[in-house]
């Protein structure tokens, strides 16, 4: 080697380390935790639960990934190659059911169904009524598809608007239909893209807690909470995560497989190829707005109408609390999470494209594909080790999770932010002779600011909508917008909660906006 | 036989196509040509049907085609970025559209023969260089048996070295098959060495339809002259039925009033004092390989052209006589 000495930067360097070990420590503790479990007790009920919540969830994750796949599939290839009415708009109007929480489009459509809800009492007015329940697998299936497609919808849309336009027109030349260019070409050179889509909905369906309790589905997050909360058997709670976990690992296995393949981007960019006129060109329109109608307007309606049926000064004053503690949460953990996400990017900058920080920036994100329940159980874990005196819940440990959980939604900005930035900036402030905090915050904070308060928003609303991990770890009696929506839901009084749902859509359809503009 | 007849296609304001006919017989090979932009690419997609034009028909032995869709017309098309499927090897995008009990190894030995593409079945098109990602191209049009082959700006995509060869492989091949083909192409060279036709478009419109030879010798304009190589232009009035230019006068019939005189480099030759028809001083001189290139500038030193010639023992401010046969002169109002 030889050549000049280029500064070690290791204080960075441990303090980059160090972040990425904290943050997986929640799954360290799963997984360490679950080699000590004692045979005795998962002889017990271990053998007896898995087989039961293997099927169902095995069932929710074939159903919704089906159609999901559908749904997105179908509308991102009409909104990229044909040209219909209003096709525009749909660009961005088909990602806003991605702003309505899986739980909470459960409780909109029970109550849209059940016997006070507007369908029943249309149906009685004409003098008849007929008796619907949407609390079971299929209607778990078509409610969380509803809402989670806009995932496959992004990946297929970036994907097709990646490809080139005459692949699709040299297929018809050599005499395909586009049907049979749609299977033979566009989808297979898209899939890579798709299934990293796939993934996001399988990771949000294996972290949903509230449809499939509200429904009475047991899948393997109500499974380790009927186990942690309602038995306190913990050692059950840690192995149902480690099975979990397994599944996430193979996932995560097969997703690099995936991405491994042939390389599908095409470089050479060519003339864009104007769009197809649908001949009926309202049948786009209609399939186009069929998800939407489901995925969107009907839930937030039915909310909407709730929340003037129990439209109260205290039923607002109330949720105006419950955004108060949200907030104070999202705040908290946003600002950790940013702060966590500047040091790891900033360290591996230092250290450069060294096989190490590639390492510990994949490990790092590793939280995000892991389901609010079993993060929970490895904080709890984490806590009774420390001193089993302790109470494990409360707003630390909530923000600890938080930080674990969402620390790749933050870091993944960031780190592209840092890495838009050109390293003779960095050259230019050392040998202006800035130590690197200086360069640090004089340089690359403000050139980043925009970034990171893009990071901050996209990680403050996916705390605002998360269920199961707050559950888990909240402090006695401190309800968020969240947990109000789902407990009064529960306790039959979704009425009184529609202006926390309605609260917490508002806050998730901000980044609809960055999204659109990212596939832009 | 295809006739286009009348095609018109407007973008926004500007017209891409504006009222074009032309017709190709059997076996032919029709070259469009023109500088980017003057239509002949959406020229070529209309008569694939990837574009719909705004009117104007096409028909195929005098059945009118207009409204079909691209899959139907049988037409190969090879693309300018040559678009093989990435994901699929050699042989799997030569049969693509091969229905499965069609796909023979003697069939795909056919078509890779021919393209000199034989031993090259199991590779991706990234694992190709550019000349054999061509050939693949090709080969994965005429497995379709094509009634017409498109071929759009076929060799931009390749480095000169590689580029004479493959476009003498594939006229040579084309000629062989005797397959009916239109070439876009931006290179007048291009459609020499391989068109039967040739059209040349400015704006939309045609300006000229002939063999190269033909268009070559006798450009309608000067800009289609021009096109095709870099001429002597001399600006000129009409002195008594004299061209007089600031070169000197030359005799030539039926002149209009001002008028430029177009001449082609190579039927200039250099001459004695005893014997020219124009002159003028060495203004500059470049050594160019094989050539040499003079700047000639008139005795009054208000016009100049250059002028590339064969090694000459000129040196600059020398004066200089130039013969040119009248009827090599071509004059453009």
């Amino acid at each position: 080697m030889g050549g000049t000495r280029i500064p070690s930067h290791s204080g960075w360097r441990i303090l980059g380390i160090g972040t990425v070990l904290v943050l997986l420590l929640p799954i360290v503790f799963v997984i360490s935790n679950s080699l000590s479990v004692e045979t005795e007790s998962w002889q017990q009920s271990f053998p007896r639960l898995l087989p039961l919540y293997l099927k169902n969830t095995s069932l929710l994750l074939v159903g919704i990934c089906s159609l999901s796949l559908l749904i997105g599939i179908s509308t991102a290839w009409l909104v990229t190659i044909y040209e219909f009415p209003f096709r525009k708009q749909f660009e961005w109007i088909l990602i806003l059911p991605l702003s309505i929480p899986t739980f909470i489009n459960g409780i909109a459509y029970v109550g849209l169904t059940d016997y006070a809800g507007p369908i029943r009492i249309l149906l009685r007015s004409i003098g008849t009524d007929v008796y619907m329940d949407v609390m079971d697998h299929q209607g778990a299936i078509l409610i969380m598809s509803l809402v989670l497609y806009p995932y496959i919808y992004v990946a297929s849309r970036a994907a097709f608007i990646m490809q080139s336009v005459s692949l699709v027109e040299v297929s018809r030349s050599l005499g395909q239909s586009m049907v049979k260019t749609f299977f033979k070409v566009t989808i297979p050179l898209s899939w890579p893209i798709i299934f990293s889509g796939l993934i996001l909905v399988i990771m949000e369906v294996l972290n949903d807690y509230g449809v499939v309790q509200y429904f009475g589905i047991p899948t393997f997050t109500t499974g380790i909470f009927r186990a942690w909360l309602a038995l306190g058997d913990l050692q059950t709670a840690i192995l149902l995560s480690l099975v979990v976990l397994i599944f996430i690992l193979l996932l995560v296995i097969l997703d690099t497989y995936i991405q491994r393949g042939k390389k599908t981007s095409n470089e050479n960019e060519d003339q864009k190829a104007s769009r197809i006129p649908f001949r009926l060109k309202w049948i786009p329109f209609i399939i186009c707005s069929i998800p939407v109608f489901f995925g969107f307007v009907v839930p937030v309606g039915q909310l909407v109408w709730w929340s003037f049926l129990a439209s109260t000064g205290k039923v607002w004053l109330q949720s105006i609390q419950f955004m108060g503690n949200t907030s104070l949460l999202g705040l908290l953990a946003g600002l950790v999470v940013i702060l966590l996400a500047i040091i790891l990017s900033y360290s591996n900058r230092l250290v450069g494209n060294h096989w190490t920080s590639k390492t510990f920036s994949k490990l790092s994100m590793l939280g995000y594909a892991i389901p609010g329940a079993v993060i929970g159980i490895g904080i709890v874990t984490l806590i009774v080790w420390l001193n089993p005196n302790w109470i494990y819940s409360g707003i630390i440990a909530l923000v600890f999770g938080y930080s674990a959980r969402f620390f790749a939604v933050g870091y993944g900005q960031t780190d592209s932010g840092f890495q838009k930035i050109p390293n003779q900036l960095d050259d230019a402030a050392s040998s202006l002779g800035k130590n690197s905090l200086i360069s640090l915050f004089k340089i690359h904070l403000p050139i980043l600011k925009p970034v990171l308060i893009g990071a901050f928003i996209m990680v403050f609303v996916d705390i605002a909508k998360e269920l199961p991990l707050t559950l888990i770890l909240r402090p006695f009696n401190f309800e968020t917008l969240a947990t109000n929506a789902f407990q009064y839901a529960k306790d039959e009084m979704a009425p009184k909660s529609a202006s926390s749902s309605l609260l917490i859509i508002f806050v998730s359809s901000i980044p609809v906006y960055f999204l659109n503009k990212i596939i832009k | 036989m295809l006739k286009v007849q009348n095609i018109k296609k407007s973008y926004s304001t500007t017209k891409a196509v504006d009222d074009v006919s032309l017709e190709i017989n059997d076996g032919e090979i029709l070259s469009l040509t023109g500088e980017s932009g003057c239509g002949k690419s959406t020229l070529l997609r209309i008569i694939g049907g990837l574009e719909k034009s705004d009117s104007g028909s096409i028909f195929w032995e005098d059945q009118n085609i207009s409204n079909w869709k691209p899959e139907k017309r049988k037409f190969g098309f090879v693309f300018q970025n040559l678009s093989l499927f990435p994901h699929l090897t050699v042989e799997k995008n030569v049969f693509f559209a091969i229905s499965k009990e069609n796909r023979t190894s003697k069939k795909l030995n056919e078509l890779l023969g021919m393209t000199g593409m034989d031993g090259f079945e199991k590779r991706y098109p990234h694992e190709l260089s550019g000349g054999q990602q061509q050939r693949v191209a090709l080969a994965r049009a005429l497995a379709i048996d094509p009634r017409l082959l498109l071929l759009d700006e076929p060799f931009s995509s390749l480095d000169e070295l590689v580029k004479e060869k493959i476009r003498k492989e594939v006229f040579d091949l084309l000629k062989e098959l005797n397959i009916t083909t239109i070439m876009v192409s931006h290179q007048a060279f291009d459609s020499f060495l391989i068109a039967d036709k040739l059209v040349v478009m400015k704006e939309g419109r045609v300006l000229q339809t002939g063999n190269p030879i033909e268009i070559y010798q006798n450009p309608s304009s000067q800009y289609v002259s021009n096109f095709f190589g870099a001429s002597v232009i001399i600006k000129g009035t009409n002195d008594q039925q004299k061209a007089h230019t600031s070169f000197g006068n030359i005799d030539l019939p039926n002149l209009p009033d001002r008028f430029s005189l177009c001449i082609r480099p190579e039927n200039i030759i250099v001459n004695t004092k005893d014997d020219y028809d124009i002159s003028g001083i060495v203004k500059d001189k470049l050594f160019k390989g094989p050539h040499d290139v003079l700047t000639i500038q008139s005795p009054e030193k208000d016009e100049e052209f250059s002028l590339e010639t064969e090694r000459c023992p000129h040196e600059i401010g020398d004066p200089i006589f130039l013969k040119v046969p009248k009827d090599k002169i071509l004059v453009f109002e």
